[in-house]
């Protein structure tokens, strides 16, 4: 019998060793495994568009396999769901543009806080908000949409609503008043195919991977192209704004700092790593992730406070 | 009873024991045993250990040694866990470790990938052919003319053994080279992107015509390093710690990242001290 439980405390020694062995460490903070059984992140997004769904798996199978444990992806259809999700702590972490960040904390201040945004190969941490219309309109810039229809993205999109409109005031134009009638489309890509049917006379839309002297090389009106549901030549982008600083992945402040640590490691590797991964999923060669704080979104969240202030006191008939 | 005590002790052995210390090797006049550095170093270097310290549950010993090729040697003994070589001092133990981290300079653009291209058509089959010849660059930043300019030197292409054409940007350049007015051209990798990636299913290669003779990184001047068979966590949990550092810890930053004007630390793949290529 002694010997049958000696055979057996062995046998448990091996296994314990043998899992050791398996590229885990075995160092202090790792017990937050015992605490999370998965790890869960939320990300905005829809189907219709295949870049998103290669993403999303390749976070899932790239994570699951550096942290050890699986990962779960929420994912919300639009901007709202992701900031309750992460205001509320449903998820662990979160990736949001700069105005979601900004709503997440005027809501729960620093009970979450950002961990990297993207640095791109010039050097530029930002993107673009642009007025688009289609080739064919008379429209040839911001000043001649006076009294004409213009399609939002989502109250909650940045470079869809926030953004532009606060640059607009500072170019003596008051969006709440100066076009014929404004409404929102929901997503980018629903933007760019309302505007295709005539819907708007003109969209906001995000751009990126570029600036407005280079061009771009992302962004909704690019991701229709390429699947070919759209030619770029029959639209015209007649106005922008930015740099918008870009998304950022935020995280729960009250998580293990080792679950953190560990996140924010493996998904920095990922360009050097993964390199072909890195822009399967979307991203720009030489592009990285760079650390930030919430001093990077300081603009963003003053945006979104005054425009909180300005609806409060019956602006924004949007 | 007795039979349960020796297992739980087992466990306690097998899952609980304390995590082993993280060995550092750094340079230094004369080489001493690891151990947790004393209050008196250089500006940061105390408050650099503590960080790693508390962010990774385990002590954290300083390992000096008088020479890089020394601290390369003792990581591929396994005698430490990371140290800072350079090209020179990696190179003897390339297949026992990898680069982990390197500083990006505040001036200084990511360690992008750089392309070097040529049509179709053109007779050169590696760098080497482009000697005397003219080649293009996509503008004047760091990005578009310091790094390509890197890039090439160090395979062989110095300043002075090309003619070198410096474009506006990276889409001028390409089309030059279409036009035949560059035989080259050395563009960051963005600036290929935003001509070459598919724009329409009808044209799936819009740079179908071009043919890229390299695509590489340039080589880093100096990484951290630690041994491949480390466990992937541990050094996901290193690039983690050591990614926002100069925002969290300034002067453990100042400490760990070694020169002047350093901005951050930056991921680096493994092969970052060598001349490799991507694919």
């Amino acid at each position: 019998m002694a010997g049958r439980a000696w055979r057996t405390a062995l046998g448990t020694l091996a296994v314990l060793a043998l899992a050791g062995c398996g590229g885990r460490d075995t160092s202090s903070g790792d017990d937050w495994r015992s605490q999370f059984k998965e790890v869960k992140i939320a990300i905005s997004g829809t189907n219709d568009d295949p870049q998103l769904v290669k993403r999303r798996e390749t976070y899932k199978a790239y994570l699951g396999k550096a942290l050890g444990v699986p990962v779960r992806l929420y994912e919300s259809s639009d901007y709202n769901g992701v900031i309750q999700a992460t205001s509320s702590g449903q998820v662990d972490f979160a990736t949001l543009a700069g105005g979601g960040y900004a709503n997440v904390d005027a809501q729960v201040g620093n009970k979450v806080a950002p961990l990297f945004t993207t640095r791109q190969a010039e050097g530029e941490t930002g993107y673009y908000s642009t007025l688009v219309v289609k080739a064919d309109s008379p429209v040839r810039s911001l000043a001649d949409m006076k009294g004409r229809s213009l399609g939002y993205v989502d109250y909650n999109s940045t470079s869809g609503y926030l953004y532009p409109r606060a640059a607009m005031r500072k170019q003596g134009v008051e969006p709440d008043t100066f076009f014929g009638k404004t409404s929102f489309a929901g997503a980018h890509t629903q933007a760019v195919m309302a505007l295709a049917n005539g819907q708007f006379e003109g969209a906001i839309l995000q751009a990126s991977g570029g600036t407005p002297e280079t061009g771009f090389t992302r962004g909704p009106l690019r991701t229709l192209a390429r699947q070919g549901l759209i030619d770029l030549k029959d639209f015209r982008t007649v106005w922008s704004a930015g740099p918008i600083p870009s998304e950022v992945l935020v995280t729960r402040t009250d998580r293990p700092q080792a679950l953190i640590d560990l996140v924010r490691g493996a998904m920095a590797a990922l360009p050097y790593d993964e390199p072909q991964l890195w822009t399967d999923i979307g991203q720009l060669d030489g592009s990285a992730y760079t650390a930030v704080t919430r001093e990077h979104y300081k603009e963003i969240i003053d945006l979104r406070r005054e425009e909180l202030a300005h609806r409060r006191n019956g602006g924004g008939k949007s | 009873m007795k039979r349960l005590t020796i297992l739980a002790a087992l466990a306690v052995m097998a899952g609980g024991a304390a995590a082993p210390p993280l060995r550092v090797a750094v340079q230094a006049a004369a080489t001493a045993p690891c151990a947790k550095p004393v209050a008196g170093g250089p500006a940061g270097e105390k408050a650099y250990y503590d960080h790693l310290e508390t962010r990774l549950g385990r002590e954290v010993q300083r390992c000096a040694f008088a020479s890089r090729a020394e601290a390369a040697a003792a990581l591929a003994g396994g005698k430490v866990d990371m140290a800072r070589l350079d090209p020179a001092s990696y190179a003897p133990i390339q297949a026992q470790a990898r680069a982990i981290l390197t500083v990006r300079g505040a001036h200084d653009a990511n360690r992008i990938p750089v392309i070097v291209a040529v049509r179709n058509a053109d007779a050169a089959k590696d760098l080497a052919g482009l000697k005397g010849r003219t080649i293009g660059f996509g503008g004047a930043s760091s990005a578009g003319l310091a790094t390509p300019r890197a890039v090439l030197a160090e395979r062989g292409l110095a300043a002075g053994s090309y003619r070198e054409t410096v474009e506006p940007d990276g889409d001028t350049a390409l089309d030059a080279l279409r036009k035949g007015r560059l035989e080259a051209v050395a563009v960051h990798g963005a600036a290929w992107q935003r001509v070459c990636r598919m724009v329409s299913p009808k044209d799936p290669n819009p740079c179908g015509d071009l043919r890229v003779l390299v695509k590489a990184r340039p080589r880093a001047t100096e990484a951290l390093v630690v041994r491949t068979d480390m466990p992937l966590d541990l050094r996901y949990r290193l690039i983690g710690i050591h990614l926002p550092l100069h925002l969290e810890a300034p002067a453990a930053f100042a400490y760990a990242a070694g020169v002047p004007g350093a901005a951050e630390f930056q991921p680096a793949e493994a092969e970052a001290l060598t001349l490799a290529t991507l694919k």
